[in-house]
């Protein structure tokens, strides 16, 4: 039971990557990209769905998910043409069969009409284009009622059960024999059942390749008072048909039952002269030890491929070039770049699990700084021994941390698929013309932050889309194209990830921004700011320049949000507009979460990290060129620039008992590139920190990002250069 | 001592009396005067060992300290009753304790005992008191 429900868990698992997955093809078809690579992708995925479905017996997404692949089916045979209605079709079609994954999952129950709108448009548009036939439709009421997902037996060594039932099989288009025919032999040995292994499987992978037939061969199937319980009799016949794939990739199939069986690949090189001949004679495989059976006629098609052909239409091999495949030097395919393209391994991880790695490996981080702290000069060079361990543990510890971040880096694809829906939603409703482009989506970024980014970027594209692009009409006027667009970037920039959320709309209005935010007081009356700073008053709390509050976004929450969760995860954001020319707001993100390389200086006696990041670089106080302004503010000059100062101790309220001689100015940077002088008492030294909440038992305090354990196990602060400055910006326009 | 006679007397049914009807409480002091709290939500006591300040807060937070890798707030439960900022020493203790979801630590002069109390005889602070003189004082935090 228990067993069941893990498969179940793992079936929806891949439920919702697959969804996701329809998603992105989708996006790319709506773009005008109509290769058959997608719409294969999209087949492959309901037609998974479908059959994971039908194996936990979940009727009515069985029923829906069917209609649904016989109109794919048709769209990629080109018999329905796949015009933006049924695209728009389809797009509303994963959503319907995402709610019935979900109630499958919640075990709840949807309407019993529940997507007969969309099915009944789906048998609409298959018959519409199949002539002769009400066949597809009237299959489907069939499937409908009838379906009972078929246990194939394969690993009983009676009979396998002639499984697809016959009707599954639609119009009986002859197989036309291309250039990427393969004929695959497999005779499965009895330790392949040993393991563990089921054919049926193997041939699914083979049927998401591409189109397959598969033949049962009995012709060993002795009678049955010579059966042995364990023997093996049953081989069987698969042709394949796929231009794309090469015999590395079929051997892929067959990795794990490597050695369990006799396997032969051979792929047809030239056309049959005619597509539905006679059952025809395999080529006997060079190696195989079995004798070489013909197709029989009590062939069954295991794996009801959408639109099996006929068994009789089983192309005559002309030419087969036998390729048997090495049983037991498998390694040496391993290695061909083929695989490495074409099958990623992966395995299932609970999240958890890594988690605890991760927190582990922090752990070590701290103990490994805490060893090198405690060496000291005279310990140096007594132990030299030592010393070479510890730098190798140091080094090791670096990159068993890369590795662990590696495992739960993930590309920001998952959220940025998400948004070509969220814009479509939104284009709809104000009635705009938005096009969304993404770039630099396999961005690696880790599993958490992708997961807390979801929301900040749905607000910002929102605010894009209702602020700032404009309306058709004013487009035109401002000569722009009707078409607005927002692009959708990612990019690393040192140790950072840079999100980048564009338009090119009208702008901000700055002038109604200001107005605003003194009526609402976030802005004293007589305070000047300049226009940067203007940008950046949209993140104020409670600020939404939209005058009516519409569906979308200006509802009062918004851009703060995105704020207070961008900086939750310890990234900042920073806007820059030109107006009538457009918007762009970054986000810039840590590359991970878990560890921060800082430097570690101390602020009267307590100490403090600054993120290395966002550090230019350091000069003794007594060296800098240091003027005060009329306002009493101190400004340091640097390389002809003059950067504002913070004196962290005076900052912080602490008293300092650090001369001026011995403090040290910190040069950072912060976001949108301007520069903040940080005057610390003492600079000690450069190492990696593991980031610990504050908020988790507290609550955040101005000026602090965090904290963090150092060797000692004493808490170290981490200093919020952007808050910092952001706060100074405030200050110094009052 | 009366009282503990008295409770003695019933012990009959003393550990059903005791499960429903009583609180233990872990004691400690500030100063002259002894306080308790809950020893469910206790989580921890240790010596004082310092702890790092955090700038912008109010007088009676004392910093943070590390307690096996988490980072908790440690509020001196003297200043925060408005007796003035404690000195601490190494004879100082500091009280861990959870708080809803949260820990947070109290420093505090000694601990003393663990009470037992039944809950008839826990009174309402007086109005017009130093309202802080409650269990409550920490959700104020």
């Amino acid at each position: 039971m228990s067993d069941l429900d893990d498969f179940k868990a793992t079936y929806f698992d891949e439920c919702s990557e697959l969804l996701l997955e329809l998603e992105e093809q989708f996006a790319a078809i709506e773009d005008g990209d109509r290769s058959s690579d997608r719409l294969n992708a999209v087949f492959r995925a309901i037609h998974s769905i479908k059959g994971g479905g039908g194996a936990f017996g979940f009727q009515s997404l069985v029923g829906f998910a069917h209609a649904y692949e016989t109109l794919l089916d048709h769209v990629r045979d080109g018999r329905v043409e796949l015009s933006e209605h049924t695209t728009a079709l389809c797009i509303k079609s994963n959503d319907i069969v995402a709610d019935f994954i979900a109630a499958a999952r919640e075990g709840t129950e949807l309407a019993p009409d529940y997507g007969a709108d969309e099915k009944a448009q789906f048998d609409a548009l298959t018959r519409g284009e199949v002539p002769e036939g009400e066949e597809g439709g009237e299959h489907i009421e069939e499937f409908d009622i009838d379906f009972t997902p078929v246990m194939v037996k394969i690993a009983d060594d009676v009979e396998p059960a002639p499984a697809a039932d016959g009707d599954d099989s639609f119009a009986a288009a002859p197989l036309v024999v291309e250039p990427g025919h393969w004929e695959i032999k497999f005779t499965p040995h009895s330790e392949l059942y040993a393991r563990a292994n089921d054919p049926l499987l193997l041939f699914r992978e083979l049927a998401g390749l591409g189109e397959i037939q598969v033949r049962a061969v009995f012709e060993d199937v002795p009678p049955l008072a010579d059966f042995e319980p364990f023997g093996v009799y049953c081989a069987w016949e698969i042709s394949l048909q796929s231009p794309t794939v090469t015999e590395a990739t079929i051997a892929e199939v067959f990795e794990f039952v490597d050695g369990n069986c006799d396997l032969s690949i051979a792929q047809l090189t030239s056309t049959p002269a005619a597509a539905g001949a006679a059952p025809a004679k395999a080529a006997e495989p060079a190696e195989d030890a079995e004798p070489a059976p013909s197709f029989a006629d009590l062939a069954a098609s295991i794996v009801p491929t959408p639109r099996p052909a006929p068994v009789a239409a089983a192309p005559k091999p002309p030419a087969l070039k036998a390729v048997p495949a090495d049983d037991d030097h498998g390694d040496d395919r391993r290695s061909g770049p083929d695989d490495r393209r074409n099958g990623v391994q992966s395995i299932r991880v609970d999240l958890d699990k890594i988690d605890r790695v991760v927190n582990m490996v922090g752990e070590l981080v701290i103990t490994q700084s805490m060893l090198t702290q405690q060496m000291d000069e005279v310990l140096r060079a007594r132990y030299q021994e030592l010393v070479r361990g510890l730098e190798v543990l140091a080094q090791t510890t670096r990159g068993l941390q890369d590795s662990v971040m590696a495992i739960r880096a993930q590309p920001v694809k998952s959220v940025f698929s998400r948004m070509p829906r969220l814009m479509r939603e939104l284009a709809t409703k104000t009635g705009k013309k938005i096009k969304l482009e993404t770039i630099g989506e396999n961005t690696e970024i880790d599993k958490t932050i992708i997961e807390q980014l979801s929301d900040p970027l749905t607000h910002m594209i929102r605010n894009s889309a209702d602020h700032g692009i404009e309306t058709p009409e004013k487009r035109r006027a401002a000569g722009k194209n009707e078409t607005g667009t927002i692009r959708l970037s990612a990019e690393q920039a040192g140790g950072n990830i840079l999100i980048i959320v564009e338009d090119d709309g009208a702008g901000i209005n700055r002038d109604r921004v200001l107005q605003v935010a003194r009526d609402r007081m976030v802005v004293g009356p007589d305070q000047q700011l300049t226009e940067e700073q203007i940008d950046q008053l949209i993140f104020a709390p409670g600020f939404s320049t939209a005058s009516e509050v519409s569906d979308i976004s200006g509802r009062g929450v918004g851009m703060d949000v995105v704020l207070s969760n961008i900086k939750k995860i310890g990234g900042s954001v920073h806007v820059k507009s030109w107006t009538g020319k457009g918007t762009r707001m970054t986000l810039r993100l840590p590359l991970t979460l878990a560890v921060l390389d800082v430097m570690l200086v101390k602020v009267a006696a307590s100490p403090y990290v600054i993120p290395l990041s966002s550090i230019v670089e350091t000069i003794q106080c007594s060296r800098a060129n240091f003027s005060r302004m009329p306002t009493g503010n101190q400004v340091l000059q640097v390389r002809g620039e003059y950067v504002q100062v913070v004196d962290l101790a005076s900052r912080f309220r602490m008293q300092t008992e650090a001369t001026d001689e011995s403090r040290f100015v910190v040069l950072c940077e912060a976001e949108g590139g301007v520069k903040v002088a940080l005057i610390v008492d003492d600079i000690i030294g450069q190492q990696q920190v593991v980031i610990k909440s504050l908020e988790e038992n507290f609550q955040s305090i101005d000026g602090i990002a965090g904290g963090t354990i150092l060797g000692d196990g004493n808490v170290a602060l981490i200093v919020d250069v952007q808050g910092l400055k952001s706060t100074i910006a405030h200050k110094s326009a009052a | 001592m009366e009282n503990l006679g008295f409770k003695d007397e019933t012990s009959g049914s003393a550990a059903a009396l005791a499960a429903a009807n009583s609180l233990q409480l872990i004691a400690f002091s500030i100063g002259e005067q002894t306080y308790g709290v809950e020893i469910t939500t206790v989580r921890e006591i240790r010596a004082w060992n310092g702890a790092t300040p955090l700038p912008n807060t109010r007088e009676f937070v004392r910093g943070v300290i590390n307690l096996r890798g988490t980072i908790v707030p440690i509020f001196d439960l003297r200043a925060r009753f408005g007796e003035g900022v404690t000195s601490p020493t190494k004879n100082h203790v500091v009280v861990v304790m959870s708080v809803g979801d949260k820990w947070v630590g109290i420093l505090v002069d000694a601990v003393s005992d663990i009470l037992t109390v039944s809950k008839d005889e826990i009174h309402n602070v007086p109005r017009q008191l130093d309202r802080y003189r409650t269990a409550q004082w920490y959700r104020d935090t």
